[in-house]
This record gives structure tokens, C-alpha cells and sequence, in this order.
């Protein structure tokens, strides 16, 4: 008599099982789930003393003139012939050096932009460094406030990046090559 | 002072001496001559002291003199001032004093001596001056032998301290000049100063310098588009359903395992006695395994996402995808694989990869009033912003994404 009492209770038992460890598998998860979301990302070690060199060359690019590239941009000729434009001539050029976690305004030069300037008639280029992403490239934050533009990349090392479109006071088109490296 | 053993005072001993070599004047040569006549003593010291000066004649020229039967002419020699005599005859003016004869040890030994002058110290080196004389030599031959040792090591080290500095210069501006040659980004300047390092001594440096860049800047690429292939979706996917056929027949071989103890012991304690093993492929076979495998992938992107990526926006480029699972290492396991391929075989050699360049930067937000468009240059691969609607009308078209 007593098997057939043992007979009915194991299917319950069984079901009790499968509850219990339905319940703790979405316990683990719902715990995991969040700690692995709110874990901080790996980053690279990074020097809190590295300095950047940052270079800003400001194009201007014409649909017209004689096709040629100016002389001084001869290492981006070839990425700036694949873009919409026949000539390029190089209108300013500056270096500066901008620390992890600073900040650095590059100025633009006063007619390149037709966009507003600043109460002194004055336009930059705000760049703040970030260190450097996991990959090892150098991140920086853009900023035009005459185009309410801003951006975060990482760039690498020695690497350049464009930002164009903005026409100048002659209305041709305004580039912004910006160029990054490590300060030895 | 005056010697209590001696019967006469020092000062009159230093007359008596003046006075066998003929040193006084006339008027003390008189007085003392006249005291001579009076003193007995003194007249007797005179005596032993001309023995003295006697003997000292014959040890200096001595033997030499005696050796060619030339000793009774000699002694009558008067070499009062002979050593004066021989130093004037010198070619150069060397004073007739003890440092005298330490110039003329020096010139010895400096070999700018003249026959003369070596005699001199010859002929002092056999008198009782031969120590200090020896002493002097020894001193200046081994002071100089410290100055010649001294200044040669230290002007030793001092240039191979310089030529290591140089080499070591050289070697980082020529790595820095390649890595901007591979970037695309050398300037015109830049290009003279390698090309005339390619020139010259450190050209196999060079070559080594870009040879390593290239090939470095390719296996990178390499790894990127061995990453973002279709293949290589396809491999972990077939990983994964592996994984899950693991999970199963582990499941499988547990049930069955486990089932004769639940069947002859079905009490309510023998739920008690199953592992959270059993408990959780007991869990898995009803229906739970896509939810723990999806859990487990979210968790595992999320405990090893890189930093920079979270907020990938449409206009995002492809390398910001690039950032995968623990790129380091499976950058390391590619090359231990695919290193020596792509860098040592003849038959595929580094030049022919078709790989790209790793200029692109990663935009990882973008922030502005008008729309943008973000692509690459197709040589360069440099990452281009280009804010439409204030230029639209010189927008590229058929790029960007």
C-alpha cells in the first residue's frame, strides 16, 4: 500500500524539481544579466601623463581652379582627390600639444567660415583629449561652435581625420584635417 | 745649532766648508784664516773635513778613474761648480738646483732629452742623489701612465656613450619617419630625411623599420577582415551549436544516470540528493537552454566590450565594429597562425596581401544640428565627417553610409 502512495508522490516531486530550478535559472540570469551590463569596460592602462600633438590644416575645396592640389597637403592628396573637388589649396595650418583630460581651442581663420564667430569675430576648433581607446588609439572630442558641431573619435596614432562641408566666405567648400600623435 | 759631540759650532763648520771651496770673501776668508792660527780645534776640524771632501772626490769618480791608472791625476781635480758647469753647457737652461735635476728627469723620460742633458742625469744618478732621482722617474713615469689611462677611458666611454646616443636617435626618428611613411602622412621634409637615411649607414634600418610597419599594419588588417568575414560568423556558429550538442548529451548521459536512483528511492528526499549539475540540465532539457546560451552571450559581450563602443550611431565606419572579443589575444593567436604565411613564405610574400590600411578613425559620436554623412577614402582609408546641409550641394555622392 505504501508503493502506491510513494508511486503518486514522485511525479510531484519531480514538478517541484523543475519549478525550483526554472526559478533559479531566471534568478541567475536576472542577477548576471545586470552585473555584466554594469560592469565597467576594460580600458587600456594609460599614461595620465601623455601629451598629444594635435595639428589642424584648414582646406578649402573648389569644383574649379586648375586641378591641383597645394604642395603642403601633398601627404593627403590622393584622399582628398577622391573627394567632389578639383582643387585644393591649403588655408591655415597649426600645432599645438593638448594633455589627457585638457582642452585646446585651435583657431580657424577668420574668413574661412561664413558661419557667426565668437564676440571677437573669432572661430575654433575645440579639441579635448581622452586618452586612448582599447585598440590604442588616441580619442578626442571636435567641436565648431560656429556649426554646432561636435563629435567624440578616436584616432590613430599619427592618424588623420577629415570634417568638411562648411563653406568658406567665398563659398567654397571648408575641410578640416585633423591630425593626432603621441608627444614623445 | 751646534753638535754637543763636535768641538766646533755649526756656523764655523759651514765657514770651514766655504772656505774649501773657495766661497768666502776676502775679508772672512782673512778673519777665519787668522782664527785657524789661534784655535786648534777649529784648525783640526778643517783637517777632517778636507779627509771628508777627499773621500767623497774619490767615490764619486771613483773606480772608472782608478780602472785607467788616471786616479792620482784626477785627485788633484778641483770639481768645485763642476755640476754648475755641466747644466750651463745644456743645450736648454736648466737651473743647477734639485729641481733642476727633476726637469731633467722629466725630459728623460718624455724622450726630449739631449745627449747632454742625459749625461747630466747619468752622471747625478751615480752620485747620492740616485734615489731622489729614481724616485722622481718612477713618479712622473707612473703619474703619467694614470693621466694617459684616465683620460684614454674616459674619452673612451664619453664616445661610446655618444655613438650609442646617436644610434639610438637615429633608429627612433627612422621607426617615426616609417610609421608616418606608412600612414600617409609623412611631410615633404620627412620624406628627404628618410630617403637619406635609406641612403646612407642605417638604410638596412630603414627597410627593416617599413618593412615591419607594413607588415604589421597588414596582419592587423588581416585580422580585421578574418574577424568581420562571413567564415568567421559561420565558425562560432558552429562552435556554439557544438556547444549546445556538448550541453545535450551531458544532459542525456545525466538523466539516464539519475534515473534508476529516482525511481527506487522516490521519496520526497531524493530531490534533495540531485547536484545543481542535474538540477540545471534538468532545467536546460525543458526548454531553458536558448534563454541561458542568449543570457551567457550578452553577459560574455558585455564583460569584454571595449570601451569606445557604445554608442555605435548609423554613420558609424565599419572598423568601429572591429572591436571584438578580447581583440589582443586573438590578434596574437592570428598571427601565431597566420604570421608566418602571410610574413615568411616566398610564395605569398608580404607585398601581394591585398590588406588594407589601418588609418581609420573611430567615430564614436556625432553631434550635430544638420545631417552628416561619415565614410573613407578609398586610398588612405581615412575617416571623413562631412556635414551635409551646409555644403549639400558639394556633398559626395555614393558614399558614406
Amino acid at each position: 500500500m505504501s508503493h502506491s502512495v510513494d508511486s503518486r508522490r514522485a511525479p510531484r516531486a519531480r514538478s517541484s524539481t523543475s519549478r525550483r530550478a526554472f526559478l533559479a535559472a531566471i534568478a541567475g540570469v536576472a542577477m548576471v544579466l545586470p552585473l555584466g551590463l554594469a560592469l565597467p569596460a576594460r580600458a587600456t592602462p594609460t599614461p595620465s601623463s601623455e601629451r598629444y600633438v594635435v595639428e589642424l590644416r584648414v582646406i578649402e575645396g573648389s569644383r574649379d581652379g586648375d586641378g591641383v592640389v597645394d604642395a603642403k597637403l601633398a601627404a593627403l592628396s590622393r584622399d582628398l582627390k577622391s573627394l567632389p573637388f578639383k582643387t585644393f589649396r591649403l588655408r591655415d595650418a597649426q600645432t599645438s600639444v593638448v594633455g589627457e583630460g585638457e582642452r585646446v581651442s585651435l583657431e580657424i581663420p577668420g574668413a574661412a567660415l561664413q558661419q557667426k564667430a565668437d564676440k571677437k569675430g573669432r572661430k575654433f576648433l575645440v579639441v579635448s583629449a581622452h586618452g586612448r581607446h582599447a585598440g590604442g588609439k588616441l580619442r578626442f572630442s571636435l567641436g565648431i561652435e560656429a556649426l554646432k558641431f561636435e563629435t567624440l573619435v578616436a584616432v590613430p596614432e599619427g592618424g588623420t581625420i577629415i570634417v568638411g562641408g562648411p563653406r568658406g566666405d567665398n563659398g567654397n567648400a571648408v575641410l578640416f584635417a585633423f591630425t593626432a600623435r603621441t608627444q614623445k | 745649532m751646534t753638535d754637543p759631540r763636535s768641538p766646533i759650532t755649526t756656523e764655523d763648520e759651514a765657514l770651514l766648508c766655504a772656505l774649501l771651496d773657495g766661497e768666502l770673501s776676502a775679508g772672512d776668508e782673512a778673519a777665519l784664516l787668522s782664527r785657524l792660527d789661534h784655535e786648534p780645534a777649529l784648525a783640526a776640524a778643517l783637517d777632517e773635513l778636507a779627509d771628508a771632501i777627499a773621500l767623497s772626490r774619490n767615490a764619486l769618480v771613483g773606480g772608472a778613474v782608478d780602472d785607467v791608472g788616471l786616479g792620482a791625476a784626477v785627485a788633484g781635480v778641483d770639481f768645485t761648480g763642476l755640476a754648475e758647469a755641466a747644466l750651463a753647457s745644456s743645450s736648454s737652461s736648466v737651473p743647477s738646483s734639485p729641481e733642476g735635476a727633476a726637469v731633467l728627469t722629466s725630459l728623460v723620460v718624455d724622450a726630449e732629452a739631449t745627449p747632454t742633458q742625459v749625461a747630466q742625469l747619468t752622471q747625478l744618478v751615480q752620485g747620492p742623489a740616485a734615489d731622489a732621482v729614481a724616485l722622481f722617474a718612477g713618479a712622473v713615469e707612473a703619474t703619467r701612465a694614470v693621466v694617459v689611462a684616465h683620460e684614454g677611458v674616459v674619452d673612451g666611454l664619453a664616445a661610446a656613450a655618444a655613438r650609442v646616443e646617436a644610434d639610438v636617435a637615429a633608429t627612433e626618428r627612422i621607426w617615426s619617419l616609417s610609421t608616418a611613411a606608412v600612414d600617409g602622412v609623412l611631410a615633404a621634409a620627412d620624406v628627404d630625411e628618410l630617403v637619406a637615411f635609406a641612403g646612407g649607414d642605417r638604410g638596412v634600418v630603414v627597410q627593416r623599420a617599413l618593412g615591419a610597419q607594413h607588415a604589421g599594419r597588414q596582419v592587423g588588417e588581416a585580422l580585421r577582415a578574418a574577424v568581420e568575414s562571413p567564415a568567421f560568423a559561420a565558425l562560432g556558429a558552429r562552435a556554439g551549436a557544438s556547444a549546445l550538442q556538448v550541453i545535450g548529451a551531458e544532459a542525456l548521459r545525466t538523466a539516464s544516470t539519475q534515473a534508476p536512483a529516482a525511481t527506487q528511492a522516490a521519496t520526497p528526499s531524493t530531490t534533495t540528493t540531485l547536484s545543481w549539475w542535474s538540477t540545471a540540465v534538468a532545467a536546460l532539457r525543458r526548454g531553458l537552454v536558448p534563454l541561458a546560451v542568449g543570457a551567457a552571450a550578452v553577459v560574455a559581450f558585455a564583460l569584454v566590450r571595449a570601451p569606445s563602443t557604445t554608442q555605435p550611431t548609423s554613420s558609424t565606419t565599419s572598423s568601429a565594429t572591429t572591436t571584438t572579443n578580447s581583440p589582443q589575444a586573438v590578434e596574437q593567436a592570428f598571427l601565431e597562425i597566420a604570421g608566418p604565411k602571410l610574413l615568411g613564405g616566398a610564395s605569398s610574400p608580404v607585398a601581394s596581401a591585398t590588406l588594407l590600411a589601418d588609418n581609420a578613425a573611430d567615430v564614436e559620436a556625432l553631434d550635430a544640428t544638420s545631417s552628416t554623412q561619415v565614410f573613407e577614402t578609398p586610398e588612405s582609408h581615412i575617416t571623413v565627417i562631412w556635414v551635409a546641409d551646409l555644403g549639400d550641394d558639394a556633398a559626395p555622392e555614393g558614399q558614406g553610409t
